[in-house]
């Protein structure tokens, strides 16, 4: 992907003369994306607020456009913790009141999953402006649904794929698409934790609300709640869809009465042969969470933010004597030790991506949702990649159940790669 | 080469330089030279570095090692003068670190009885050989003295005081591999040239490949007028001329911690396990690797000497160290926890 491209991709058509190598992220982020935008606002109503949706409402008190007018949950400890993040702000316990609210125009729904659909085709029948959370729905067909009604309804619609707006991201994917790093040749993906992944119930009759991803009838367990955020890696970084996916789920220890595996494993397979995996088990925590693009030359830490070359450059011992020199500073150098050698490749530190940069993009999702909105131009690229992202956790669960190898059905498809 | 030159500081002026080789990297800073000088000195040194890197390195088969090595002791293998004097003197410091260093300590062992196990001596004159200099007083055993007073033919004798048998040698480890107190290969000044004494003898540098390149490189900052200088060769050796333009000696810490070393025109090296835990010395007497968690540091004139020690030091049991350490005057070791 060229900068070009890039740009295009993420919604900034009028700023392709940005400083990209300074700020390669969305035109609403960008100080002159901002300035659009200026004086603006838009007043949001929050359905779903409990922990995800109080994390939105963190982030939407740092967008000067942003106002959180009303608030809705039918749990009532939900709506006590976010009023007291929002005092202002209505509230309402059945989200078609809130969508009834005039003073409401944009919405995000942060709902188990079973409910994403819908709440969105509801919000949108309303004219609201739309952010899901993800992933996008439960089944593949919902998805379907959805993104149709989206991109009929001429309101902005966008799914809470954050990676999508994370500078860091944007810029090793821009790398990574022009070659810099040699041709892909592998992309992994993983999440493990080792926790019962369970929320605490105050009452027995709760516990199919409060932990829902437990159950299947709400949730698709670690494909549609962690799957989501990683399986886009790959047709970002290659530029193409998976052309099948097989895997096994189980129950491996966690076996406690919940009706979604406790542990996945499963392979994606490109046209060009690359093969990308997604792993997560939540008996064991020590690898973490891991974002990795294999390349010929690299491998790129995404979720680290860092790349290793395969032919790591030395680092140096001594070379801080020069600085020291330089300042007349007489000080110890610390560095001898047993040969340090290049094919120590495990020690090598990497190179940091965007040195400094902070957050993990759902900030910079707000403020584009916000330009989208008060310009009202829906970014191209952005429902699409979330489409494909939960349609592919969707079909990976559906492999894990059936143990089968599938493909994704020519219906699901849809204009893009 | 990365070089880089700075006059920041007006009472001083500083060159940084490094490259890799070796599988790993050199590094310099030298103050006080102008520019033009500094960049011709580092291109001397890489030249340097790269010569002997193109003899010692067995991994390429065009090298010197790598040849004499493929010969499997079938045939003499005709030397420069540099390393038939380097070859001299790793015999020496076989000898005198009682067998713990080895530059044939990665040979297959041997396989059945072994006779002539006793030293084996190289049969020529080892005096007046040059090439290599100021290493400080090193006590040889059996009458053997450093290599500024290299005693002549037959005046060396193996640690037990066996006198070596060249014949017996060769042809009992021909068979196979090496034994751990002979040496592996011997020289003929006659040809100056080298045989190796098994089939599955083989002649590695990793020992002292980096404190070699860096006592070679000595030389050069003379003739250049260095008074002030400090080179790493992959963290493990370091050489310094003089002292820190600011202060009055080299300070180096361990990165394992401790007291740093204070090098004024001295040498240090540091044996132990990679920094990432892999064991990369195999003990001459019993082919093994050496797994030991405790570094060993050795500080000296000599940087070829210091890691030579070190080698040996880290190979050897814990209660032969003052015993070898002592031979070496000038040169201290410390013991270091990893």
């Amino acid at each position: 992907m060229d900068r070009r491209e890039f740009l295009k991709r993420i919604g900034t058509l009028s700023a392709a003369g940005l400083a990209l190598s300074a700020a390669p992220w969305l035109e609403g982020c960008t100080p002159e994306g901002q300035a659009t935008i200026r004086g603006g606002k838009v007043r949001f109503g929050i359905i779903g607020p409990g922990s995800r949706g109080q994390y939105h409402m963190r982030n939407l008190a740092a967008v000067p456009q942003a106002e959180i007018v009303a608030l809705c949950d039918d749990y009532p400890p939900n709506l006590e913790a976010a009023g007291r993040l929002a005092p202002a702000a209505k509230r309402y316990d059945d989200y078609r009141q809130l969508l009834d609210d005039p003073q409401v125009d944009a919405v995000i729904i942060a709902t188990p999953l079973h409910l994403h659909c819908r709440m969105t085709l509801d919000a949108l029948a309303a004219g609201k402006h739309v952010l899901c959370e993800k992933a996008m729905a439960y089944t593949m067909e919902d998805c379907r649904t959805m993104y149709q009604a989206g991109r009929r309804s001429g309101r902005i619609f966008f799914v809470g794929q954050q990676r999508l707006f994370d500078p860091k991201y944007i810029k090793v994917m821009d790398s990574v698409r022009k070659g810099e790093f040699g041709p892909v040749v592998n992309v992994r993906n993983y999440w493990f934790r080792n926790n019962d992944w369970r929320r605490s119930v105050p009452s027995p009759d709760l516990e199919r609300r409060i932990n829902w991803r437990l159950y299947r009838a709400y949730s698709r367990g670690l494909m549609t709640e962690l799957a989501c955020h990683q399986l886009q890696n790959g047709t970002w970084a290659l530029g193409m869809l998976p052309v099948q996916v097989m895997g096994a789920g189980g129950y491996v220890y966690w076996k406690d009465g919940r009706e979604v595996f406790d542990s996945v494993s499963t392979i994606y397979t490109f046209p060009n042969g690359v093969n990308m995996t997604f792993e997560s088990v939540i008996s064991n925590k020590h690898f973490g969470m891991g974002e990795q693009i294999l390349c010929k030359e690299a491998t790129i830490d995404l979720a680290g933010g860092r790349y290793y070359s395969e032919t790591p450059r030395p680092r140096s011992g001594i070379r801080q004597l020069v600085g020291e020199i330089e300042q007349g500073i007489f000080s110890n150098s610390v560095f001898a030790g047993t040969s340090w050698a290049a094919e120590s490749g495990s020690s090598d530190p990497g190179v940091a991506v965007m040195p400094g940069a902070e957050g993990d993009g759902s900030l910079e999702m707000l403020e584009a949702f916000c330009h989208a909105i008060l310009t009202g131009k829906q970014p191209p690229h952005v429902l699409e990649e979330a489409y494909y992202g939960a349609v592919f956790c969707l079909l990976g669960d559906e492999a894990l159940l059936r143990n089968e190898i599938l493909t994704l059905p020519d219906e699901l498809r849809i204009d893009y790669l | 080469m990365e070089f880089e030159y700075s006059r920041a500081n007006p009472r001083v002026t500083v060159a940084f330089a490094s490259f890799e080789a070796m599988h790993t990297v050199l590094e310099g800073v030298v103050t006080d030279l102008d520019e033009p000088a500094a960049r011709q000195l580092f291109a001397s040194i890489e030249t340097r570095v790269r010569e002997i890197e193109s003899r010692l390195n067995r991994h390429d088969p065009a090298s010197l090692f790598a040849r004499i090595n493929a010969s499997r002791g079938r045939e003499a293998v005709p030397l420069d003068e540099g390393t038939y004097v380097l070859l001299q003197l790793a015999e020496l410091f076989r000898r005198t670190t009682d067998g713990y260093f080895d530059l044939a300590a990665l040979s297959d062992r041997s396989v059945g009885s072994v006779t002539g196990s006793g030293s084996v001596t190289e049969t020529g004159d080892m005096a007046g050989s040059g090439g290599m200099a100021g290493f400080g007083g090193v006590t040889g055993v059996g009458g053997a003295t450093g290599p500024e007073g290299v005693a002549g033919p037959g005046d060396k004798t193996g640690p037990g005081g066996a006198t070596g048998d060249r014949r017996g040698a060769a042809s009992g480890a021909a068979a196979g591999g090496k034994m751990a107190d002979t040496p592996g290969c011997v020289l003929d000044p006659a040809t100056r040239s080298v045989r190796l004494t098994g089939e599955g003898v083989r002649l590695d540098a990793g020992g002292f490949g980096k404190g070699y390149a860096l006592e070679r490189i000595r030389p050069l900052l003379t003739e250049a007028g260095v008074r002030r200088a400090l080179f790493n060769f992959g963290d493990s050796s370091v050489m310094s001329v003089g002292t820190h333009p600011l202060g009055d000696c080299w300070p180096v810490g361990a990165a394992a911690g401790g007291e740093p070393f204070r090098l004024v025109g001295s040498s240090l090296s540091i044996s132990g396990l990679h920094p990432d835990g892999r064991a990369h010395i195999v003990d001459p007497m019993s082919g093994r690797w050496v797994g030991r968690r405790t570094m060993v540091a050795v500080e000296g004139r000599s940087a070829f000497l210091c890691e030579v020690l070190s080698t040996a030091l880290y190979a050897a049991p814990e209660e032969r160290r003052a015993t070898i350490a002592a031979r070496f005057e000038g040169y201290r070791y410390t013991e270091i926890e990893m």
